[in-house]
């Protein structure tokens, strides 16, 4: 009884395939993109740092941008912290920028992408690296004379790179792979062009 | 304090408390009410819920960012579109259609653009699903105790989606061999973005340009979104303008900001499939039931893995279980709606329901969620809720 009934459930299977790619393909909808609408729209960072832009900031300067853009939501705080809590997700968690982000790329995309959510997309690139460089001296993550470029922010070593794993689990209540950041596990695969 | 002690007090309260008198019967309306003398009004060109009923309405956490579903008004699977929960990162978006574009590139044969005519030529379906937010019920994993239905589980909505089935659109562009991960860029002030693997997108992701029978509500992206069927509402992209294949996750912000903070410190990423969960509605915390009598217990179950299978409600805090019913179709990653007669006779009790999914995963107790995920996890909280009825009739929080 099985061979009938799996062999009538490939062919509608197929047909089913069949039949959408056909559709698809007749349609001919859709207009090829060019080279330069692709780079135009493609604006993110990716963990390796592919993707920044040129551009160079020192902490003291992301300093005086963090106090009048940043500060007045990130410490009242109707925003996250950015800082501190590093060397905290073992025991009672304080996510911030600092202590939870695995790498620095992603920090400059977000507040590129995002931030001030009054302006987003407002501040220059090398606004951006400032901001970075200010938040992750907070923390001596890197030193008060750190300048971040689009060279050396990919260097930046975050406090819980070795802190994700990818690990779907459908049942909320189910064993957990065991792993921590200090044993860890393979850094998770980042970067996504060649 | 545990529900059998929580239950036993209150019982004891309620034999202690002399029989109160009946309340007194309130004159009923007159017999030729004034809307059979009068002319009715026009007809709106676009109809508004009764003025009645001014007080259903979602409630704003936050003015832009966050918006409850009131669930407890909810009369049937489908929450309304003005209703539908709304989880926003820069706000609501305005999107003129005529001027909104998608772009497939990255690891594709051909990357192509798509105006909103183009994907409405595509072949298209309508599905129906719920989309609940990682985040709802996040106070409860520290033990916080809500003050409606709508603040402890209101993030969490379903309709009638329809749109473009995503391996339609991915067949077109021609995914090339090593994409694995796509990332979705919505067009709003975030640049709201997260990658998903592209199985999921062969698998049941729809490209949704409609909701309940019309376009899609501006609060739900309007005029695009994605859609991926079960998954923490965080993935379904709204405002949907680029679709970007890779080879690995993007580790994008919002994918590092929803993973799931373990206990020992380790997150846990592409952990997106929302878990078996039922809530009991009606009653719930903040109603008042009157006259001694008889009731019905209603509510809604779903999961992000498939069709509900099963509903068992309590009376008692979860000493004795008995089934719902199920209310069809009963479809999968969708609300399914339960009810389950209750009589109410001045005894104190506490009610919960407990769900089942076609897989076998029944929702949790408290208990054995916070063994396994510690109290800081933020997201997928799915225990099993109580509520607690006094002889009064009053309905408050009962211990989970």
């Amino acid at each position: 009884m099985r061979r009938p009934n799996f062999f009538s459930a490939v062919v509608l299977a197929a047909a089913t395939a069949l039949a959408v790619s056909t559709l698809a393909a007749r349609a001919e909808i859709g207009t090829p993109a060019t080279p330069q609408q692709i780079r135009a729209w493609t604006t993110e960072v990716l963990p390796d740092g592919t993707g920044l832009p040129a551009g160079r900031g020192s902490v003291a300067e992301g300093e005086v941008l963090y106090e009048t853009r940043c500060q007045p939501c990130h410490e009242a705080p109707i925003a996250p912290a950015l800082f501190g809590g590093v060397g905290s997700l073992a025991r009672i968690p304080t996510k911030s920028v600092n202590s939870y982000y695995p790498d620095a790329p992603v920090v400059f995309d977000y507040i590129r992408r995002a931030m001030p959510p009054t302006k987003p997309g407002s501040l220059t690139a090398s606004q951006v690296y400032t901001l970075c460089a200010y938040v992750f001296a907070q923390d001596a993550i890197v030193p008060e004379s750190a300048v971040m470029s689009e060279t050396s922010l990919p260097k930046v070593v975050m406090p819980n790179r070795n802190g994700f794993m990818l690990a779907p689990n459908p049942q909320s209540s189910a064993p957990l792979p065991s792993a921590s950041p200090s044993t860890g596990p393979a850094p998770l695969p980042r970067g996504n062009r060649p | 304090v545990d529900r059998a002690a929580f239950l036993k007090a209150a019982t004891a309260a309620h034999v202690a408390a002399a029989a109160k008198p009946a309340a007194k019967i309130a004159p009923g309306p007159p017999a030729v009410p004034p809307s059979m003398r009068t002319p009715g009004a026009p007809i709106p060109p676009y109809g508004k819920p009764s003025i009645f009923e001014a007080s259903v309405v979602r409630a704003p956490r936050d003015a832009t960012m966050v918006a409850v579903t009131p669930l407890g008004a909810q009369q049937s699977a489908i929450t309304p579109s003005g209703l539908f929960f709304t989880r926003n990162h820069a706000g609501v978006a305005r999107i003129d259609p005529a001027a909104h574009r998608l772009l497939v590139h990255g690891l594709v044969k051909t990357p192509l653009v798509f105006t909103m005519a183009d994907l409405m030529r595509l072949p298209s379906v309508t599905r129906t699903h719920f989309i609940e937010c990682s985040g709802n019920g996040e106070p409860l994993w520290q033990g916080g105790a809500l003050a409606s239905v709508s603040l402890s589980h209101g993030l969490a909505s379903c309709a009638v989606w329809t749109g473009v089935p995503l391996r339609v659109v991915l067949e077109a562009v021609g995914a090339q061999r090593h994409a694995a991960w796509i990332l979705a860029e919505g067009a709003d002030g975030a640049g709201y973005d997260r990658s998903f693997p592209l199985a999921k997108a062969l698998d049941d992701a729809l490209l949704v340009y409609g909701q309940n029978g019309e376009m899609l509500r501006p609060e739900q992206g309007f005029p695009l979104r994605l859609l991926l069927p079960g998954w923490e509402g965080n993935t379904n992209v709204k405002w949907l303008r680029r679709l970007e294949l890779g080879a690995k996750p993007f580790g994008e912000r919002e994918e590092l900001h929803y993973a799931e903070l373990l206990p020992g410190g380790m997150s846990r990423e592409d952990d997106s499939v929302m878990q078996t969960k039922s809530i009991v509605t009606d009653p719930s915390v903040g109603d008042r039931l009157g006259a001694h009598g008889d009731y019905e217990v209603r509510g809604f179950a779903w999961s992000g893995s498939g069709a509900i299978a099963r509903v068992e409600v309590t009376l008692d805090g979860g000493t004795t279980w008995s089934d719902a019913s199920l209310e069809g179709p009963v479809l999968p990653k969708a609300f399914t709606r339960f009810t389950r007669p209750l009589r109410f006779d001045g005894a104190p009790l506490i009610v919960g329901s407990r769900a089942t999914d076609e897989t076998g995963v029944m929702q949790p107790t408290r208990k054995a969620l916070l063994a396994t995920r510690g109290v800081f996890s933020q997201w997928h909280y799915n225990a099993i809720a109580y509520w607690a009825i006094a002889a009064s009739g009053a309905v408050t929080n009962a211990p989970a």
